[in-house]
């Protein structure tokens, strides 16, 4: 049995991974707040040539010939640069420029959290995601005229109510992780914490490192298109190389088996 | 019968070389992977002399003929990890660093330190720097707590938030007698005396990672050299077997 076939497996499979993760970055270039994943790769175990019953000269220098084993994924590595900001026209359209995420809660109560600042209002004023998860404030919208809700670089909150006055609704909360590449990505923007992230901490945009928070402004998809096109063709690429091992390593097998035809 | 070993022994020593371009090709994309290369040798050789003795005209008949020299067998004598630095890839993102110069990583596995030039690492939970397998990532003065993922880092391996320096990377060299072995997860283990920390050339780049030092071309060259170094083989394997048929067969018969 010839023991390459192993070896180049394990290569298509891994750039068969690495395709699929870069087939996923460029569906999401135009996603709002997307972050970009790769998929980072590893050496397999190495093993005696012996072990492998292939002949391994006992004259000095005896150095123990090794082999590979192949390759693995190791590790899905998150890019969490900052998107770039696009306006917009909504007045509850809100970009976080730096670090920070919005606190969501999820219909089942269970809590989430997202850059994904396309907010719109329900029937009980509160901001809600896309997705029908609400933004966790202190505050509601309820009563208040939509159009004329400013929020500031600080995460301050103003609107005008239906008597016309001016109040001072509270602040958008922003929250961080130690370990935001450990965050669960679980669909539709969320981001769940995990043991890795670590807790979330709570903050206030502007203060100690948080970002600062932009209206009118969305954050597009950091899905950077030169990067990934080079992903795809070096993948693509590997993965035939590997391919064209598995039929080597099969034409030895063939021929080896020529020899008492 | 002879011939028909060296023949296996050819053919083995192909599927090792395969072996070997199997793992460099599947390591095409690996960040700081190194690629393998076979050594073979032939275990010395012996000359071989005409049966019954020398009957070469002027030739003394105490002194067989020599005929020519035979290898006993051939095999792996050693594979070669081929050091030669990879491309940097941009990658954009502060926390890969690329290293320039000869120099490792100094990371801690709970049983010894071992030295890798992929630097594609992670903050974990309790903020240390760390690899994707988790294990600390030393600085000059042990492993770097870094609590942020908000970091720049120098080419000299500095670590800075903002103004504030957080740490240093260690760098280190191996020493020529460190013998590096692979240990998998794109890890080098050295005998634990064969490292030291000066050498000064090296740097580390942030935002770039070290590509794997595989070469496409080079690897399905050789993998056609295998391909047709076996055909040669069993060739000669399938042209000893029919002389042996013959020899078996035909040598004894009148007819």
């Amino acid at each position: 049995m010839i023991r390459a076939y192993g070896n180049f497996l394990s290569g298509i499979n891994a750039f068969q991974r690495s395709l699929e993760q870069t087939a996923d970055n460029l569906a999401n270039v135009n996603t709002v707040a997307y972050k970009r994943s790769e998929v980072s790769f590893s050496d397999l175990l190495y093993c005696r040539l012996q072990e492998k019953r292939l002949p391994v000269a006992p004259l000095p220098p005896a150095s123990d010939p090794q082999a590979g084993l192949g390759v693995r994924p190791a590790a899905v590595v998150p890019f969490l640069e900052q998107g770039p900001l696009a306006e917009s026209t909504r007045p509850l359209d809100l970009a976080i420029e730096g670090d920070g995420f919005f606190r969501i809660i999820q219909s089942d109560g269970a809590e989430a959290f997202t850059r994904q600042g396309n907010f719109s209002v329900d029937s009980d004023g509160r901001l809600i995601t896309a997705a029908g998860d609400y933004l966790d404030t202190p505050f509601t919208l309820l009563g208040m005229r939509l159009e004329t809700v400013a929020i500031g670089p600080d995460g301050a909150v103003l609107a005008v109510n239906e008597a016309g006055e001016i109040e001072s609704l509270g602040v958008v909360p922003l929250y961080r992780f130690v370990n935001t590449a450990g965050l669960f990505k679980d669909g539709g923007g969320r981001h769940l914490a995990t043991e890795a992230s670590g807790a979330p901490v709570a903050g206030v945009p502007q203060e100690n490192g948080f970002g600062t928070l932009r209206q009118y402004y969305l954050e597009g998809s950091n899905v950077n298109l030169g990067l990934d096109m080079i992903q795809l063709m070096t993948a693509q690429r590997a993965l035939q190389a590997n391919a064209r091992g598995l039929v080597t390593a099969d034409e030895l097998q063939a021929l080896t088996l020529q020899v008492r035809a | 019968m002879r011939g028909l070993y060296l023949a296996e022994g050819a053919m083995l020593v192909q599927q090792a070389r395969l072996s070997l371009i199997g793992n460099n090709l599947a390591n095409l994309n690996t960040v700081g992977y190194k690629r393998d290369d076979v050594a073979q040798t032939s275990f010395g050789e012996w000359m071989l002399y005409q049966r019954g003795g020398g009957a070469t005209p002027g030739v003394s008949r105490t002194l067989p003929a020599a005929l020519g020299s035979a290898a006993h067998n051939v095999a792996v004598q050693e594979t070669v990890t081929n050091f030669a630095p990879g491309p940097l890839q941009y990658t954009g993102r502060n926390l890969d660093l690329a290293l320039s110069g000869d120099c490792y990583f100094q990371v801690q596995k709970e049983d010894g330190f071992l030295y890798t030039r992929n630097g594609r690492f992670f903050i974990d939970d309790a903020g240390f720097l760390v690899t994707a397998e988790g294990y600390p990532v030393w600085g000059v003065d042990g492993p770097l707590l870094l609590g942020t993922e908000q970091v720049e880092i120098d080419p000299d391996g500095t670590v800075y938030t903002g103004d504030i320096v957080q740490g240093r990377l260690r760098l280190v060299y191996f020493t020529p007698e460190a013998e590096p072995l692979k240990a998998g997860d794109n890890y080098f283990r050295v005998r634990e005396a064969a490292v030291s920390a000066d050498g000064g050339e090296g740097r580390v780049w942030a935002s770039f990672v070290e590509g794997s030092n595989t070469d496409l071309v080079r690897e399905m060259t050789s993998m056609i050299q295998v391909r047709r170094s076996y055909e040669a083989a069993q060739k000669v394997m399938i042209t000893y077997d029919s002389l042996l048929q013959k020899a078996a067969n035909d040598l004894g018969s009148l007819y």
